[in-house]
């Protein structure tokens, strides 16, 4: 048998799959009697912006077939994540804390150990079977910390084309933080200097990334997708979290996170994507003041063209899954969100989401829930936040929502609508997990009103900005020395609620 | 025929050994302070010593395979070629192989990609370690100064062998599950 190296990599993948799977039956067997409580299903797209969607009236139609699914679900207009990258987005999303609380706050970061079984897993696993996957690296640092609540959790590479090196955390499915930092992501580190120089030489030598990561593909122009760590097809991923949704059904009820990577950086829509849209001058040109890149509008419009296209490329890999999860019934007694993250900016001189800016464009995301039986659209329109979903999902679970969440139950799923509630997001990777927070930003939105404070930054001023999202969506007219009392009670709240996060901070400071 | 006959003497395999465990010890410790300030803003100290057990153990078997592979040839070939004199000549290829591989991935860091192309690559490679080879085999002070440098590095063992014992201990601990 003519066995290619790929085939080989492939073959011992599977095995290991194969070994993981089994080593975790029992969990699996833990087989439930059949309940009226609805399936839970959370689909992340990761870096997801809302402000690119059609389904939110973005001029270029990326979405078909999430207007289409909009049809019959509740759709949230103002919804915003806690933090502008994955680990504070995700982190909130999955404890129902603002970043300053949980402290997941740097790249890659974790939260803190008195919050790691405050978690919609722990929380809802006496009663559901809990499932897990995803894409990303850093939400998977966080899967790992909460894994005593997930039944399930599927390895991060089960659906990969083509490794970059050798994914050696899986085997410690026990220690999954210090296998990332010191394996994955320190031994064969493609990010940084190998700690294995000869090992690393090895797995250099036996693979064969390059010629699928950077080059066309069969159907992809731009090569494959990739997560820095493995190249995939969208088509193959999303087929593949289709089944695991179909077996989890088996042991209904069952709550599922997938966590697709997809359309993160780098930009790689398949080949009937590109080209789709024509040109657009877009948005607007807007002030580069503090951005730390400056690059041209030009290369930035170029950047979301490619964004654009691939999130079109990702709106029907969604419209196939939910499509097939209905044509088998699932869909009957399932709850199914989707949401994202965190955005993503191509504007101010900087694109992507690793920034210290906090405009819409970064942290307003979609929302879209599909209830069981629903048939008709519902819209919201007040504001809501990526924290609000841990309660959401224990209040359809019929369980108390308890004391120390700090989201609330969307509207439309339980809620009260509340137009003037505040909504936080934090945006502060600098800063040290266990001092107080001293360097970043800080948005607070209220009504129509948003409020973002640049401190600590070296040689920036302390700054605060003011806009009004109804009068200027596109944040271009700083309000903060013409509207001065909606600047000064934004500004004291604001001021107010990073002083009680810092306060347990501050006390282990002085001592 | 007896397989420990063709083998270097203890010595001789303890100093070429010390070269490779210094050279590979240093640099994962070196990288693993590189990384502490980035690492030290969310993890707590109980988390650190974990992380650095794996690349420790990894280190320690990164050792072991290299010194493996010296030792085939040392084995193969004529005994004056190689084996009799293990330390000196194990030392001037360890230095060779892994000073090359080092400096490449340490310039792709500092974004000099002189090192990346693979024909430019390979070619370092071999001749680097050809040079240093064929020094310390045409000249006696070089390879007295490689049997100095690989003994004197033994010293280090005592550092290395318990660390990576301590981190495979880590390691088992960790992922035992009860």
């Amino acid at each position: 048998m003519n066995l290619g190296r790929r085939d080989f990599l492939k073959a011992l993948t599977v095995l290991s799959a194969g070994s993981l799977a089994a080593a975790s039956l029992p969990s699996l067997g833990r087989l439930r009697a059949p309940s009226d409580k609805p399936n839970l299903v959370i689909l992340v797209l990761d870096a997801l912006t809302a402000r690119n969607l059609s389904v939110y009236g973005y001029a270029r139609q990326t979405t078909p077939n999430l207007d289409r699914l909009a049809a019959r679900a509740t759709v949230y207009h103002a919804h915003y994540s806690a933090g502008n990258f994955t680990t504070p987005g995700t982190a909130s999303m999955l404890t129902g804390l603002l970043p300053w609380t949980h402290r997941g706050i740097n790249l890659g970061g974790l939260i803190h150990e008195q919050f790691v079984d405050q978690n919609i897993f722990s929380l809802l696993q006496d009663e559901y079977f809990t499932a897990a996957f995803t894409q990303n690296y850093y939400a998977d640092i966080l899967l790992g910390q909460f894994r005593r609540g997930i039944d399930r959790h599927i390895i991060s590479s089960s659906y990969y084309e083509q490794v970059d090196r050798p994914l050696l955390g899986q085997y410690f499915p026990n220690d999954p933080v210090p296998t990332y930092y010191g394996l994955d992501d320190f031994v064969f580190s493609g990010r940084s200097v190998p700690s294995s120089p000869f090992f690393a030489f090895l797995a250099d030598l036996f693979q064969e990334t390059a010629s699928l990561e950077d080059h066309p593909q069969a159907g992809y122009p731009y090569g494959l997708p990739n997560n820095f760590f493995y190249s995939y097809r969208n088509d193959v991923a999303f087929a593949g979290i289709q089944q695991e949704i179909l077996n989890l059904a088996q042991q209904s009820p069952f709550l599922g996170y997938f966590h697709m990577f997809s359309p993160h950086e780098p930009y790689r829509p398949r080949q009937e994507f590109v080209g789709k849209f024509p040109k657009l001058d877009m948005p607007f040109k807007k002030p580069t003041k503090f951005s730390t890149l400056d690059i041209s509008h030009e290369s930035i419009q170029a950047r979301r063209m490619d964004y654009d296209e691939y999130v079109a490329d990702v709106d029907s890999e969604i419209g196939k899954l939910v499509d097939g999860l209905s044509a088998a019934g699932v869909m009957d007694n399932t709850c199914f969100i989707i949401t994202s993250d965190h955005g993503e900016m191509f504007e101010r001189g900087e694109y992507g989401h690793i920034t210290r800016f906090l405009y819409d464009a970064v942290i307003h995301i979609p929302l879209l829930v599909l209830a069981p039986g629903q048939t008709a659209r519902a819209d919201v329109t007040a504001p809501t936040s990526g924290l609000d979903l841990a309660p959401t999902l224990l209040h359809l679970a019929g369980k108390p929502v308890p004391a120390g969440l700090g989201g609330r139950i969307l509207p439309g799923l339980g809620g009260r609508a509340d137009s003037e509630r505040s909504i936080f997001t934090v945006e502060a990777k600098e800063n040290s997990s266990f001092g107080p927070l001293i360097q970043g930003t800080i948005s607070l939105i209220q009504g129509h009103s948003k409020l973002i404070h640049y401190m600590g930054y070296p040689k920036k001023p302390e700054t605060f900005e003011l806009y009004n999202l109804q009068d200027d969506p596109e944040e271009m007219k700083d309000l903060f020395e013409a509207d001065t009392s909606t600047a000064s009670s934004m500004k004291e709240e604001m001021l107010d609620s990073l002083a009680d996060a810092n306060r347990p901070f501050v006390k282990n400071q002085s001592k | 025929m007896n397989l420990r006959n063709r083998l270097p003497s203890f010595n001789q395999i303890l100093s070429a050994y010390a070269v490779i465990a210094f050279m590979l010890f240093a640099w994962a410790l070196l990288w693993f302070f590189w990384n502490i300030p980035s690492w030290t803003k969310f993890m707590t100290l109980g988390y650190l010593v974990a992380t650095l057990s794996y690349p420790m153990a990894a280190s320690f078997l990164e050792s072991l395979t290299i010194l493996a592979l010296l030792l085939i040839p040392a084995m193969i070939l004529p005994a004056a070629w190689f084996r009799d004199r293990f330390a000196a000549r194990g030392a001037a290829v360890t230095l060779g192989l892994l000073g090359v591989i080092m400096l490449r991935d340490y310039l792709i860091v500092v974004d000099n990609f002189l090192l990346k192309p693979k024909p430019i690559f390979w070619l370092t490679l071999s001749l680097s370690t050809a040079l240093l080879l064929f020094l310390a085999v045409k000249f006696q002070w070089m390879e007295k100064a490689l049997t100095l440098l690989a003994e004197r590095l033994t010293i280090f063992l005592y550092i290395f062998v318990p660390l990576s014992v301590i981190s495979l201990l880590v390691i088992l601990v960790r992922n035992i599950t009860l």
